[in-house]
């Protein structure tokens, strides 16, 4: 202190003496004649009375009160002579066998204390007492760390030593409080724990209930997704299957946009009326106000119809149909939206954004304007046999036809390995085609004939020989041979495989032939088995198929023999991919007979055949062809094996071709035949037809003699002639029958051929006026002019008809391009469609469906191909389109199909580039305000900070890198590389420039921990320790963490030191033999911390401290109404567990483990339950400022199911905790009627009336009983049968030694006997004496059970209680016994409170208003018995 | 100030801080010396508490040697009566005065007054005296465990904090409990130096000391127990790896050969008291510590003992009752008392075994569940280094001057302390 104030400080003291015996009263209030009385009167009492024990060298009980000689030694111990009064009053002294006063000088001693202790009292009133320097408890130390951290799931004191209790009883005096190494490390440890829960930011620290990075990640994950799913949808989404994995790539993140249309349809009167407002209507229906708002404007506002706006071609029709709308039309209105969200918006993987050609984001906006469009359509199978009808549409994309001249270029059927047939010859073609397979089912027997001679003849029979032969026209012959594949010049294998590898994967044994996109057949010449990274058993051959092409080896036959077949497909890639299709074929000429088909998929291997006896001429080819199944081909890598034998000769594919792969294509087997085995490929999807496994003419072609054959050609020229109508029709024959007759048919495609020039003049056949169109109608525009001849030219709208023949088309495509006219359509829109059904509006824009297909290439590249169902065609450059576009541009601001990302993590790709994709423009810009926007970029720093995906980023794409090595091209990547290693190198400063906020939070954090601002050295101290642990090696996390841990172990947190206590004065500052001491307010951040341990039991919270440190605190009004702010907060629950529990004597009441678990199998899983009641009811009650008196009348508890059937209250159903009223004619009601206090005042098996007695009258009504007399006699332990527990105790209690005290004690207890031994109501039980809750107290009243017990404590013994309470409360607050000067205070509380309904605030704000809770003694906390003057300084 | 120099200076200026238990501290590298010759182990001292006393007919012993006879709550010791002392008739005097059950507890192992309502005041108890004046020698320089935590509350005016502690290191401070077994072993056996720590110390402890400037003084002597707790933790830092090795001597067990026990603290008390017991078995044996207090129970304790079929009452309600049960429990206490004994006695340390090298004092705060103090049940089994000679009972109970100190004295003897006085003792008990 400094030398001024000291000085100032003695001046005051002096003068505060003057004023003290001014301020005493003149008559039983002053010291004066209560001295003359001591000497004339009390000193002889004492000296006949006492002193014969109370003196010498061993004085009775240390007390000599010979001592005493005048007043002003009485006053150097008051605390004695309280001691002395209690004797006096409870009748212990003097002693039964000393001399004993008479009754008048009895009741003079009495009073003569009495009134000395009471101007003591008022002469010290206000001394803030001796209270030990106090260390937090672990009940605060949790509360504190909890707080400072803002993590209430830390419990960083579990396993601290129980705190010890003094002063009041309770654990906050700090005289209990203990320090010890071990428990220093304890707490280093705890604090080094709660410093593992910090989380570094960008710009602080914040505190994680989890350790681990990826937790700490996952929490900001769920705050992003959280504030995402805030405004958006979780809906919406489709599967995509990328390289066999399967996932939704689009869900999530939806506009949705119904709500926000039902919301202000629902309100729309009222917000025009301006009945109610935006902000009002987003509130209710939970929705973004500025989006609702922006909507609102848009379609009901002004400026929707201001007239400058003409673009808005589909929000117009949106407006439109919002005039009439109701709020049952949303859907409705939602659904248009939605359709053009699938029009205008596409949605890609994520994980190779940025790559080359790959996509840009995730949500991307396509537009589906083409100057050109080509259409196409697979025709559907017709039902029925009748006739396909379709339908070309032209609209006029909504915007009038002005100039919409499309031009349907060369409309025509397409089939693969065939000339196109135009559109405009296909009523003559089918005329013609009709005719010839009329011809041609005619001479299908002698035909069939003929081919049998053929194919049985070694030697080449002429052509024209064999027709003159079996007399049929040379047409059909050869139509039929060319189909069976006789005599036609070998049989045709697909593309050869001409590149070589010579080493796979590192491995030169692994060879083989290729082509593009991984198609390759490869053989294993070792006896390793290796992975490329397929497996490659030893000596094997495998195969790879591209997306597009098949693979296929097949062996070519050198002999004419039969063949045993059998084989072996294993997927080589188990782990991935989806696995393969294989065909096992027999090829003759231009026919393929399928002999066996199937999948393979994972590890095991599938058996292909056998197949018996085939017949085999030479030329004959089987092939084992390997498709990609559903175009993936994706570790598609198959072991393939083949054997053919016939007895004589065996041919196996891996051992005539693995040791030499690369010899030839085709190779040559191991017996000397050359050219056998072929490696090729060919399309996907085997195209040209196979004859029909199992029908007539497959059995024709396998038929071993003439005879047969003939059978079977007579009975498929039946077939031709019948028809298979009695046949299902999926039976081979049928769909042999389908083969023969189709005009699109191997036997009729002859004469399928695309004339030159214009369509050949001539009559068709009248019945075929209907089918496709007239041939004149081609190459003319409307207005005459000539276009290209096999076009159409049309002005939208228009619909154009067109029959198809249904025995024509199966198997075709119908393909025609729509384009706009050149000259007349340039400024043009059209929507040109090819249906299958009548279109019944050719008005307006329709929204177009966009597909998108993979392309070709390895899975590095995205090559997506996109079309529309309905394309706009508009001419490249033309205004009309600009508008069009312009159109989409708006309605896409507006309506975005989705707002964000907002799964946030992508897993669409087997390696992923990006650890978390954001995509959140629209919602920042649509629905998010300003705060919103900001907490959401800080939310994604803080994402990137904590996660570092920036570093992981760089091992990421080193990975992907290198798995793309294998097997694609990872140049794709390429431009991904320095933005990846940029953004490491920036996140690397990021961390460095972070480093010195953490330090500074760390100081903001210790400002907090330690109540007050940091002076300036220890902010220097901190710095430099940080500093010191990096010299140290340390790293920066590991330096704040211990700098975390060090701020936690701190003696300025750990203990509620206040300064400028120092310069004690000790005992120069004596004036003569009565001491003087001084006290001095505690500074507001003192008091403050004072404040919120009381009511809180942890730090000043934000506004306790900011009042403080504006200097108002110390302002009464001020200080009180913050006390009341915190007595509503529900920290205040903490008052009600470390005060309320602990004065009751049940804290920690839950761990409770006194109860015989034999005796009460129930007690252990209902004490939890007991002591949260009790603590709801406090904390009710405090919150609530109720009564004091409810402490002991309440009519109401806290129950849960379990409790409540514990108690017998009944209609209490669920583990929910819930206010019940009425419970006292269940016979509770207050604390009497507690499970927990009940429990606790019991023994391990039965109930206690000597310990719930005791507990009433020592712990509620704060009466000091003697100790027990020495050799008290043994209770047994088992009631003896007949008698009641209660009976028991009255044996126990009338020996003589025991009674006294008992007399008091135990009927209080008694009156609780209808409660057992864990607070159930005992039942009555036939046979055993009745439950005796009668009682007569040492003063003679009568009362009985709870009922009785309780109105006697609220009438008889209420200030008893009172005071008690605050007594106790008083002793909590300033954490220590309460003393002879606090009488005048608890005298004040009494009296206020019973003036005031006994609220329980009116007794929080006394105290906090005391001198002795808002001072500290400056002076004399060394004598804490001592008297002393203590008056405030002010 | 350069940190370095800064934080010399402090180290410098802890030393000449007066702390109320370093007074009698003397200069570093003292070793006992007592009975002890050089290179024979050395005298482990242990104290077994249990509270609420015994059977009131069944705590006897007479005769001498191998024909002393046993009440029957001694049975289980049996096979030790030769290595035994009971005596009969100590007291502490001031356990007389003040409350039951706490103020018996608190000042057991001091004699010491005891204060009550707001304060705590005891005396620094004789196994910390013995710890502060040679622990340093060891890498713990006393374990102080019990098998009940303690009671946070007020009885009579008294701190139930006295009734849960028997081991005071200052008047005012008791040395707190270990409860946990796995937390008890850790504090023998875990690497306690990890990188950063000793820096984060010397930084409390720098602020300790500027802290403790601006308090008054007697919060200041609140302050020492923190500042000399930091200074604790640094000291076994700093000696960490490095063992207090007696000249000539090597424990025989110098790594734990039982396993760290689970965290938590066992539902079963048997198993809990046995944990507690090997611990300081091992504690002793692999002289980590020579110095253990095990407090099996509270004073007033509210244990109950399933595993005996003794359910129905807590401790300290059984103790009013002279029944079988109460003597069931009884001999289980002793129980662990014969356990020790007898895992120190399989423990050979040159001709002698750690039971012969050890001096174990078993008792309790009053003879019986009456709360008599005037005579308190006392044991003491092992031979001190062949200092005590056993088999014998000394019955001081209708003698002068039978202060429970002076057997405290006796014991400090026996390590080599030559202090006057204990407590309320000015003399050691000759017979011991």
């Amino acid at each position: 202190m400094p030398r001024t104030s000291l000085l100032a400080f003695l001046a005051l003291v002096l003068a505060r003496a003057s004023i003290l015996t001014s301020l005493a009263p003149a008559s039983d209030g002053r010291f004066e004649p209560l001295a003359e009385q001591f000497a004339n009167e009390i000193r002889p009492l004492v000296e006949r009375y006492c002193v014969e024990c109370h003196a010498g060298e061993t004085p009775e009980g240390d007390l000599d009160l010979s001592a005493f000689q005048s007043l002003a030694d009485v006053r150097t111990v008051p605390r004695t002579w309280q001691k002395v009064l209690e004797m006096l009053e409870s009748g212990q002294m003097p002693p039964k066998d000393a001399t004993q006063p008479d009754e008048p000088q009895r009741m003079r001693l009495r009073q003569w204390v009495g009134d000395y202790l009471k101007v003591e009292a008022a002469a010290l009133a206000g001394d803030p007492g001796h209270v030990p320097l106090r260390r937090l408890t672990s009940a605060e130390y949790t509360y504190a760390i909890r707080d400072l951290t803002r993590v209430a799931a830390l419990s960083p004191a579990e396993e601290f030593p129980v705190d010890a209790a003094a002063g009041e009883g309770f654990t906050n005096s700090g005289s209990a409080q203990v320090m010890s190494s071990s428990l220093l490390t304890k707490y280093l440890d705890a604090a080094k724990e709660v410093a593992s829960h910090a989380v570094l930011l960008p710009d602080g620290v914040r505190f994680s209930p989890a350790t681990t990075r990826r937790d700490w990640t996952e929490e900001v994950l769920v705050e992003i997704r959280q504030l995402y799913a805030t405004y958006s949808d979780s809906q919406g989404g489709s599967q995509v299957n990328l390289q066999g994995i399967v996932f939704e790539t689009n869900g999530g993140g939806r506009l949705p946009v119904e709500r926000y249309f039902e919301a202000l349809l629902t309100n729309r009167d009222a917000l025009v009326a301006g009945a109610t407002t935006i902000d009002a209507v987003a509130r209710d229906h939970g929705l973004s106000p500025k989006y609702l708002g922006t909507l609102w404007r848009e379609l009901q506002g002004s400026d929707a119809n201001d007239g400058t706006e003409t673009d808005s071609l589909l929000i117009d029709r949106l407006r439109t149909g919002w005039q009439t709308a109701t709020a049952a039309d949303a859907p409705a209105l939602a659904a248009y939206v939605a359709q053009w969200h699938q029009s205008l918006w596409r949605f890609s993987s994520i994980g190779h954004i940025g790559k080359l050609g790959g996509p840009k984001a995730w949500q991307e906006p396509v537009t589906p304007l083409v100057a050109r469009q080509e259409l196409r359509l697979e025709l559907p199978a017709p039902t029925d046999r009748g006739d396909i009808v379709l339908y070309l549409a032209a609209r006029d994309a909504g915007d009038g036809n002005e100039n919409d001249y499309l031009v349907w270029e060369r409309p025509r059927l397409v089939v693969p390995g065939r000339d196109d047939l135009l559109l405009r010859d296909l009523r003559r073609v089918t005329s013609e085609l009709v005719a010839r397979r009329q011809r041609i089912h005619k001479t299908a027997e002698p035909c069939l004939a003929a081919a049998a001679d053929a194919s049985v003849s070694e030697q080449v029979v002429p052509f024209e020989q064999l027709a003159e032969k079996h007399q049929v026209d040379h047409d059909s012959l050869a139509a039929w041979l060319e189909y069976l594949g006789i005599g036609s010049g070998g049989t045709q294998l697909g593309t050869p495989l001409t590149r070589t590898v010579t080493s796979t994967a590192g491995y030169d044994f692994i060879q083989g032939w290729v082509g593009d996109d991984a198609l390759s057949v490869v053989a294993n010449s070792s006896d390793q088995h290796v992975r490329i990274p397929g497996n490659m058993q030893p000596h094997s051959v495998a195969v790879h198929p591209s997306p597009t092409l098949a693979v296929a080896v097949a062996w070519r036959s050198p002999v004419f023999t039969a063949l045993d077949i059998k084989g072996l497909v294993t997927h080589a890639h188990p782990e991935c991919g989806d696995g393969v299709q294989w065909t096992l074929e027999l090829r003759r000429g231009g026919t393929r007979t399928r002999l066996a088909s199937g999948t393979a998929q994972g590890a095991n291997g599938v058996a292909v055949g056998p197949l018996e006896k085939v017949a085999m001429q030479v030329g004959d080819v089987v092939a084992l062809v390997i498709d990609a199944r559903h175009g993936n081909h994706s570790c598609d890598l198959t072991t393939i094996d083949l054997t053919l034998a016939d007895g004589t000769h065996t041919w196996n594919l891996a051992a005539d071709v693995s040791p030499d792969i690369l010899a030839a294509n085709p190779h040559d087997d191991r017996q000397g035949n050359a050219a056998v085995w072929h490696f090729f490929s060919q399309p996907a999807e085997g195209s040209g037809s196979s004859i029909p496994t199992g029908s007539l003419l497959a059995r024709w072609q396998t038929a071993a003699n003439v005879d047969e054959k003939q059978r079977l050609a007579g009975e498929i020229a039946r077939l031709l002639e019948a028809g298979p109508s009695s046949l299902p029709p999926d039976a081979p024959d049928a769909t042999l029958y389908r083969q023969l007759t189709s005009l699109n048919g191997p036997l009729c495609r002859a004469a399928w051929h695309a004339p030159d020039g214009t369509p050949a003049e001539g009559a068709i056949d009248e019945k075929f006026a209907t089918i496709g169109l007239d041939a004149a109608a081609f190459g003319k525009h409307p207005d005459g002019s000539p276009i290209e001849p096999a076009s159409l030219c049309v002005r939208a709208p228009s619909v154009i008809e067109v029959r198809l023949p249904a025995d024509m088309v199966e198997g075709c495509e119908f393909v025609v391009a729509g384009a706009l006219h050149s000259d007349t359509g340039a400024e043009g829109t059209v929507q040109a469609q090819v249906l299958t059904e009548k279109p019944n509006q050719e008005h307006g824009l329709v929204a177009s469906k966009v597909t998108e297909t993979a392309g070709q290439g390895p899975w590095t590249s995205n090559d997506p191909r996109i079309a529309y169902t309905v394309p706009i065609i508009a001419t490249e450059g033309s205004d009309a389109r600009r508008q069009i576009e312009a159109a989409l541009e708006e309605f896409r601001q507006l309506f975005p199909a989705a707002l964000c990302y907002s799964k946030i993590v992508p897993v669409d790709e087997v390696i992923t580039l990006s650890l978390f994709h954001r995509e959140d423009e629209p919602l920042r810009r649509l629905m998010l305000d300003e705060p919103e926007t900001a907490r959401l970029e800080r939310l994604w720093d803080e994402l990137h900070f904590i996660s570092q995906d920036a570093f992981l980023r760089v091992d990421a794409f080193e990975q992907l890198w290198q798995y793309a090595t294998q097997d694609a091209d990872p140049k794709v990547f390429e431009p991904l590389r320095q933005p990846i290693l940029d953004r490491a190198a920036e996140f690397r400063q990021q961390l460095l420039d972070a480093e010195p906020r953490h330090v500074e939070a760390v100081l903001k954090l210790a400002s907090r921990a330690f109540r007050r601002p940091l002076e300036p050295n220890e902010i220097d101290d901190l710095r430099q320790l940080y500093r010191t642990l990096r010299d140290e090696q340390l790293s920066h996390e590991e330096a704040i963490r211990l700098l975390i841990a060090r701020v936690l172990v701190a003696p300025a947190f750990l203990y509620r030191g206040e300064k400028g206590r120092g310069q004690d004065a000790h005992d120069s500052q004596r004036s003569d033999q009565i001491a003087v001491y001084a006290a001095r307010p505690v500074s507001d951040l003192e008091l403050a911390t004072r404040l919120s341990f009381f009511l809180w039991s942890t730090l000043p919270d934000d506004e306790l401290r900011a009042t403080a440190e504006r200097g108002q605190l110390r302002d009464e009004e001020t200080l009180v109404s913050q006390a009341r702010r915190m007595l509503r907060d529900p920290r205040m629950r903490r008052l009600a567990t470390e005060f309320g529990c602990q004065w009751l004597h049940i804290y920690d009441f839950d761990s409770h483990d006194e109860k015989s678990e034999a005796a009460f199998p129930t007690f252990l899983g209902l004490r939890e339950a007991m002591y949260e009641e009790s603590i709801r009811f406090l904390a009710d009650l405090f919150g609530r400022d109720g009564s004091v008196l409810e402490v002991l009348d309440a009519d109401h508890t806290f129950l849960n199911e379990d409790l409540a059937r514990h108690y017998g209250i009944p209609d209490v159903t669920g583990s929910p905790w819930r206010r019940v009223d009425g419970v006292k004619r269940f016979g509770r009601g207050g604390i009497l009627g507690l499970a927990s206090t009940l429990s606790k005042q019991s023994g391990a098996s039965r109930s206690s009336p000597i310990l719930r007695g005791n507990w009433v009258c020592e712990v509620l009504l704060g009466e000091k009983l003697p100790k027990p007399p020495a050799g008290i006699p043994q209770i047994p332990d088992v009631v003896p049968a007949g008698l009641t527990e209660r009976q028991l105790i009255e044996m126990h209690s009338s020996v003589e030694s025991c009674a006294k005290c008992h007399a008091r004690i135990d009927p209080l207890g008694f009156a609780l006997e209808a409660f057992d031994g864990i607070g159930r109501t005992r039942p009555l039980i036939p046979g055993l004496p009745l439950i005796d809750t009668r009682a007569t107290l040492a003063d003679g009243t009568r009362l009985d059970g709870l009922e009785g017990l309780r109105s006697y404590l609220l009438t008889t013994r209420r200030e008893d209680f009172v005071r008690q309470f605050c007594r106790k409360l008083l002793g909590y607050a300033l954490g220590r016994e309460t003393q002879l000067s606090d009488e005048p205070l608890l005298d004040d509380m009494q009296a206020r409170l019973a003036a005031n309904g006994f609220r329980v605030s009116i007794a929080v704000e006394m105290i906090v208003r005391s001198a002795q809770f808002r001072m500290a003694r400056t002076i004399g906390n060394e004598l804490a018995d001592a008297p002393a003057q203590v008056r405030p300084t002010e | 100030m350069n940190p370095v120099s800064r934080r010399t200076f402090l180290r410098g200026v802890g030393v000449t801080m007066a702390l109320p238990w370093l007074e009698s501290l003397p200069a570093l590298g003292d070793e006992p010396s007592g009975g002890r010759v050089v290179g024979d182990a050395p005298i482990r001292t242990a104290v077994l508490f249990a509270g609420n006393g015994f059977h009131s007919h069944e705590w006897w012993a007479k005769g001498e040697g191998a024909n002393m006879e046993l009440g029957q709550v001694l049975a289980p010791l049996t096979d030790f009566r030769q290595r035994m002392l009971f005596i009969r008739g100590l007291y502490n005097a001031e356990a007389l005065k003040g409350n039951i059950h706490s103020s018996q507890t608190g000042n057991l192992l001091s004699g010491a007054p005891l204060a009550s309502g707001g304060e705590i005041r005891s005396g620094t108890s004789f196994d910390q005296l013995i710890a502060q004046r040679y622990g340093r020698g060891t890498k713990v320089p006393s374990l102080v465990l019990g098998c009940e935590k303690s009671n946070p509350s007020v009885h009579k005016n008294y701190s139930m904090l006295y009734s849960s502690h028997i081991s005071w290191t200052s008047p005012t401070t008791p040395a707190p409990l270990e409860v946990y077994p796995s937390l008890a072993f850790d504090r023998l056996f875990k690497d306690e130096v990890a990188r950063g720590d000793r820096s984060v110390l010397d930084a409390v402890l720098a602020e300790a000391t500027n802290l403790r400037r601006e308090i008054s003084n007697s919060d200041q002597h609140k302050l020492d127990e923190y500042l000399e707790s930091v200074r604790d933790v640094e000291r076994r830092i700093d000696s960490a790896g490095q063992r207090g090795e007696l000249q000539g001597w090597r424990p025989v067990l110098d790594q734990p050969n039982i396993p760290r026990p689970p965290d938590g603290i066992p539902q079963d008390i048997a198993e809990h008291m046995r944990l507690m017991c090997d611990i300081l078995v091992l504690a002793l044996a692999t002289d980590t510590t020579r110095v253990c207090t095990l407090k099996l129970n509270n004073d007033h304790s509210s244990l109950r003992f399933p595993n005996l079929g003794v359910d129905y009452m807590i401790h300290h309600l059984l103790s009013h009752s002279d029944t079988a049960d109460w003597l069931k429990v009884n001999q289980f206490f002793v129980e662990q008392l014969a356990y020790i004994a007898r895992k120190l006695d399989s423990i050979q340390e040159g001709e002698r075994t750690t039971l012969d090298n050890s001096m174990i004092l078993f008792c309790s705060s009053m003879l019986t569940g009456q709360h008599d103090a005037t005579q308190l049940p006392v044991l003491v089994v092992g031979g001190a280094g062949a200092q005590i000679k056993g088999g014998r009972v000394l019955d001081y109970v209708d003698k002068p001057n039978r202060q429970m100190c002076r057997l405290f004295l006796s014991m400090m003897r026996k390590v080599g302390m030559r202090d006057e006085r204990f407590g309320d003792a000015a003399e050691p008990l000759s017979e011991v």
